[in-house]
């Protein structure tokens, strides 16, 4: 075995292209194979469906954590804007006294 | 080791732009020039070298060509990467693509101390087709009137390679590799969905290329027009490790002291 020196290559970072998720790669089908076509790594149906509607989930899952974001500020503003504990107890001393005077 | 300790309290907010390797696999001993014998099926292990005839010096065709002087060895004097390559793809059904392609320089000598300097797949033909004179190699990785796969294997793993041959016009300018795998084969694991980042990026490394190159025996081969051609057949192989890597951009925040 013969080696030949200098022939290391980098191409560096490159963006990763992406195929058209409707092209199959002809090595995938190739006829001439006789080995047999690959087993499916999924379901066929359930591959599907996470091909197509990844992206929608994606957006959804992002929805959803607007939506936590903004319920967790709503809890901080309520705590925030919630009477204090005398005043509650001034409420019911006067409601109390109220309902004497009316007997 | 600086003579005053620096303080927690003068730690600053450092913000890092790197990028986060997501997996990466190291592929070793991949034959990336190999040939599939005729009628047998595809071994996924085992690898045949591509038997070359190379014209043998002062040999011209004819309809009992003269015998010319036959090679003594073959020496690989460069591998030439095309522009661009080699370069990686996920492809529709979820998997990493490797696409590399090169040509071939070597430096033949004959056995009356000739050298002649051979470009592939640009001097190579198709036993039968001289292509104009202007081939000086023939193999049956070309058949005319297929496409221009010339071998292919897959295995049990979900990995197959094809071999190619690129052309512009009449002319072999390249040989195109290519290794599709799963993504479950990178170290770690890459999900589906770290496809989806915008700055998703590779690299990829070749390194110790070798050879096999073996002068087996003298072979009339077929010139075409009903002529021969005295040729002596090579049979050669390439190896070469390749490393993938796959990465996203990140950006870092650290709390400490910068040096510079």
């Amino acid at each position: 075995m013969n080696g030949l020196s200098g022939s290391d290559i980098s191409t560096g970072w490159k963006p990763v292209s992406h195929e058209d998720e409707n092209v199959t790669p002809p090595e995938e089908t190739a006829p001439g194979l006789q080995s047999g076509p690959e087993k499916p790594e999924q379901a066929p149906d359930s591959g599907a469906i996470m091909e197509q509607t990844l992206p929608e989930i994606l957006k959804r899952l992002d929805e959803i954590r607007q939506e936590i974001i903004s319920l967790r500020q709503l809890v901080t503003d309520m705590e925030f804007c919630e009477p204090s504990r005398d005043m509650l107890r001034r409420r019911r001393k006067l409601r109390k006294r109220y309902f004497f005077k009316n007997d | 080791m600086t003579d005053a300790v620096n303080s927690v309290y003068d730690w600053q907010r450092i913000e890092i732009y790197t990028k986060q390797i997501l997996g990466k696999k190291a592929f070793r001993d991949v034959c990336v020039f190999w040939q599939n014998r005729p009628g047998e099926q595809p071994d996924p292990v085992i690898r045949h070298p591509v038997r070359l005839y190379i014209i043998n010096d002062g040999s011209c065709p004819g309809p009992s060509p003269s015998a010319g002087s036959p090679v003594k060895s073959v020496r690989l004097c460069k591998r030439a990467v095309m522009p661009d390559y080699p370069k990686n793809t996920i492809t529709g059904s979820r998997k990493s693509r490797i696409t590399h392609r090169f040509s071939l320089v070597l430096l033949v000598e004959y056995e009356n101390g000739e050298f002649k300097v051979i470009t592939l797949p640009r001097q190579l033909s198709a036993p039968g087709f001289s292509r104009g004179g202007s081939a000086m190699v023939f193999s049956e990785l070309i058949s005319p009137g297929t496409d221009n796969t010339v071998s292919q294997n897959r295995n049990d793993a979900g990995l197959s390679e094809k071999l190619t041959l690129v052309a512009e016009g009449n002319i072999l300018t390249a040989f195109e590799y290519a290794l599709t795998f799963p993504l479950s084969v990178f170290e770690p694991e890459i999900s589906p969905i770290d496809l989806e980042n915008p700055t998703l990026q590779s690299i990829i490394l070749l390194s110790n290329l070798r050879y096999e190159a073996d002068v087996v025996e003298p072979y009339m081969a077929p010139a075409g027009e009903g002529q021969f051609v005295w040729t002596t057949a090579v049979d050669f192989i390439l190896y070469e490790d390749i490393t993938i890597k796959l990465g996203i951009e990140q950006d870092i925040l650290v709390q400490g002291l910068s040096e510079g």
